[in-house]
């Protein structure tokens, strides 16, 4: 059990954090201003661009698709010192984080040829095309239909539904579809992952304003919306073993980055607290203090699940444990704001931890809601039956 | 960077737990803390020579001059099953010698610790059991080329049995450790009628008690002592959680009820994977403190204290479930679900409770003087 990084990681850390510094003080300095989700995509994307171009987007891929091969510590320390940056989150993520990691498990050698490049590049930003209206935590009951056509080039898939909760679709030139393919079929049987052009006819895409104001989520509406055969991951017909490996995408290294993030918060809240004089009160100063041992307790938490082989309990818990997390931080911060917090201007502290206060609430429902994640951990971590038929 | 433990840290931990395993059961537990002594002095006699008396007593001494997660390791196993020994108390005090003892005092006694000729223990604090500096209540003042001893101190964990006592006492204001030896004239012991009944805790008297120059230990180590404390005493907690949530889902996965396992119903699986994230919690903030302590002493106290905070909720509430989960059975006096719902309450205060703990924290992150009114 060793807390040190070694040298050679040390001198890594150095290599990404000059790279970072020189580029954030110089044409993208502006990019440290942007807050929020969803905002200033315009700018966001050329940055997004810039750090794939210089390989930092694909630094734990093969060499054969152009990555670095960086080992677990390499990538913890690339995505602690972003958050450290101060650089915004990336629009770039589904694509990153799960539409490539997909396409290496189960796509062909042509699909990885055509799409992970661009990917890593951001010339092709991806949207995640699983939730429905009616399949959201129950996610096998997808009713998005595809039909293979003839066409004079060859067949194609054509798809009727409806898409929801698609993170930064409205920017997205791809999808990766979770659809039902086989007519009749019902549950985890007869559904594919198909990858589909968005901006072809019949995809309509409508950005979904949220609470906090901003629009990350949209609806796809697929009506005719055509992709060729070819274009489909993984065989037709094993679409939930695809999807189930994405999922299990979604909890990887960028966790740790995501607690810089975390960190950056607490530390604002900190310094808010000691000039208002909330942190005279001892009952914040108690839930303070306790929100730093809970967010250090999920650092090592987090290095216990990456550093240890196959699916830990550690792992499983993780999800739940720092969205609970997050959401009690965001009262936090209203509470060391008090009722002056309700008032804000943009840019103002009160400002920035008020849309952290709001966006803080989709944690518990987004990847996995609460009870979701309760599930999981109880039925595969700790082995407990799952429920009767009768009481289903 | 690396989280997971060295062969040899492997092949302790298999070896505590099958000592454990062997040793541990209800009646033998049950038994063996309600004897005079408190534990079996056979099985503490095992532990001996299996060498945890001598794992943080430098080679020097005659130890082992191993690290805080190999004494992690085998309080977490002993934990598991609530195992009564002198293992956490001995353990501390040989800490307090390393730190704050001289060479003479370190080259003689701790010889002694190793080879298990001689149990110790920490009187740290007064009756009421609190850990804030105020609340010593033992007093050395001089006389003639040495001291004499007086006060009294609580919560002193085997002080009934224990060879030798670090007894914390004020000298001009200051906290200073003195060894104290069982048996010297003035010293009175009385076994506490404790909530715990897996483990002694005493209530000891110090009357005019002759203390020797060469008895006294330098000062400004109290806090690192306490760290060190709540370290070993976290991983005790964290294992007797973690079995406390084993024992309940094995139940739940055996009992049914409306036609299916209780553990199938939403209600008592939600309940349960909520244990589970207090128990991951606990073995992440354990683990880390101890590496804390053996590789970046200066944020061990901070580590300590976080991992006497999670590990204080997951036994507390782990053990108040697996009452709950149990149903009736697990009200009743057979039961050992009682015997961890009462080690949990014990153990959260013994060395500083919640409040304690978090007032450290609040010190890590610059909110100290903003507490000063919980000191």
């Amino acid at each position: 059990m060793r807390l040190d990084f070694t040298p050679e990681q040390e001198a890594f850390r150095a290599e990404v954090r000059t790279w970072l510094d020189a580029q954030l003080s110089g044409e993208f300095a502006h990019i440290r201003e942007i807050q929020g989700i969803s905002e200033g995509a315009e700018q966001r994307f050329p940055w997004e661009r810039h750090l794939g171009r210089a390989g930092w987007n694909q630094l734990s891929w093969p060499k054969a698709f152009g990555g670095r091969e960086a080992n677990l510590f390499e990538q913890v320390i690339f995505h602690e010192e972003y958050a450290r940056s101060g650089a915004p989150g990336r629009l770039s993520h589904v694509g990153l984080e799960l539409v490539a990691p997909t396409i290496m498990a189960f796509g062909n050698d042509e699909q990885r040829q055509r799409f992970l490049k661009p990917t890593a590049e951001v010339e092709i930003i991806w949207a995640q095309l699983f939730s429905e209206p009616n399949a959201g935590s129950d996610l096998a009951n997808v009713q998005t239909r595809a039909r293979l056509e003839d066409r004079p080039g060859g067949q194609v898939w054509v798809l009727e539904g409806q898409k929801i909760w698609s993170s930064f679709a409205q920017y997205s030139q791809w999808g990766m579809a979770l659809v039902r393919t086989e007519p009749g079929s019902v549950g985890s049987k007869g559904l594919s992952m198909l990858l589909i052009p968005l901006d072809a006819k019949g995809v309509d895409i409508r950005p979904i304003r949220q609470m906090s104001g901003g629009s990350s989520f949209n609806e796809v509406f697929l009506d005719g919306a055509e992709t060729a055969a070819a274009n489909v991951l993984g065989a037709a017909g094993e679409g939930w073993k695809v999807a189930m490996g994405t999922l299990t995408f979604e909890r990887g290294v960028s966790t740790l980055g995501q607690q810089m993030g975390f960190r950056n918060e607490l530390d604002h809240i900190l310094r808010v607290a000691k000039e208002n004089g909330a942190a005279r009160n001892p009952g914040i100063a108690k839930r303070l203090a306790r929100a730093q041992a809970e967010l250090r307790t999920m650092r090592y938490t987090a290095l216990r699940m990456l550093g240890g082989s196959g699916l830990s309990l550690a792992g499983l818990t993780y999800k739940l444990y720092y969205t609970s997390w997050h959401q009690r931080l965001g009262e936090l911060a209203m509470d060391v704001l008090g009722p002056a917090g309700e008032i804000a201007v943009p840019g103002s502290d009160a400002y920035r931890l008020q849309k952290m206060y709001l966006e803080s609430r989709s944690d518990s429902i987004w990847a996995g809601t609460s009870q979701i994640q309760r599930n999981i951990i109880a039925e595969r971590g700790l082995g407990l039956p799952r429920e009767g038929k009768a009481a289903r | 960077m690396s989280f997971i433990f060295t062969d040899e840290q492997t092949m302790l931990l298999d070896a505590a737990t099958r000592l454990v395993e062997e040793n541990g059961g209800s009646a033998a537990v049950r038994a063996a803390g309600a004897s005079d002594r408190g534990y079996d002095a056979a099985v503490w006699q095992q532990m001996v020579e299996m060498g945890w008396s001598a794992i943080v007593v430098p080679e020097a001494q005659g130890g082992l001059g191993l690290g805080q997660v190999e004494l992690s390791i085998v309080a977490a196993a002993a934990g598991r099953a609530l195992l009564p020994s002198p293992l956490l108390s001995t353990a501390i005090a040989a800490r307090a010698l390393v730190l704050a003892g001289t060479p003479a005092q370190q080259d003689r006694w701790l010889p002694q610790i190793a080879a298990g000729e001689l149990t110790a223990t920490v009187a740290l604090t007064g009756v009421e059991g609190c850990y804030r500096p105020g609340d010593v209540a033992a007093t050395l003042r001089t006389d003639g080329d040495g001291y004499r001893l007086d006060g009294s101190a609580g919560f002193v964990l085997d002080g009934h049995d224990a060879g030798l006592i670090i007894v914390a006492a004020k000298l001009d204001g200051e906290i200073r450790f003195v060894a104290v030896p069982r048996g010297e004239a003035g010293l009175s012991a009385e076994r506490l009628p404790w909530l715990d009944i897996t483990r002694a805790a005493a209530r000891l008297g110090f009357d005019n008690v002759t203390v020797p120059a060469d008895a006294v230990m330098a000062g400004g180590r109290f806090a690192d002592v306490l760290a060190f404390a709540n370290a070993t005493l976290a991983a005790e907690q964290m294992g007797a959680a973690a079995a406390a949530l084993d024992i309940t889902v094995d139940y739940a996965k055996q009992r049914v009820q409306f036609g299916q396992p209780i553990g199938a119903f939403q209600a008592v699986k939600h309940a349960l994977a909520d244990l589970a994230l207090l128990v991951e919690a606990a073995t992440s903030a354990v683990w880390y403190a101890a590496a804390c302590a053996d590789q970046r002493p200066e944020e061990f106290a901070e580590a300590a204290a976080t991992a006497k905070l999670m590990a204080s909720d997951a036994i507390v509430k782990c053990s108040a479930d697996m009452i709950h989960y149990h149903g009736g059975i697990g009200y009743t006096w057979e039961h050992d679900a009682h015997l961890y719902f009462r080690r949990g309450r014990t153990s959260a205060s013994l060395f500083g409770d919640a409040d304690a703990q978090t007032k450290i924290i609040a010190d890590a992150i610059g909110l100290g003087a903003e507490t000063n009114d919980a000191a």
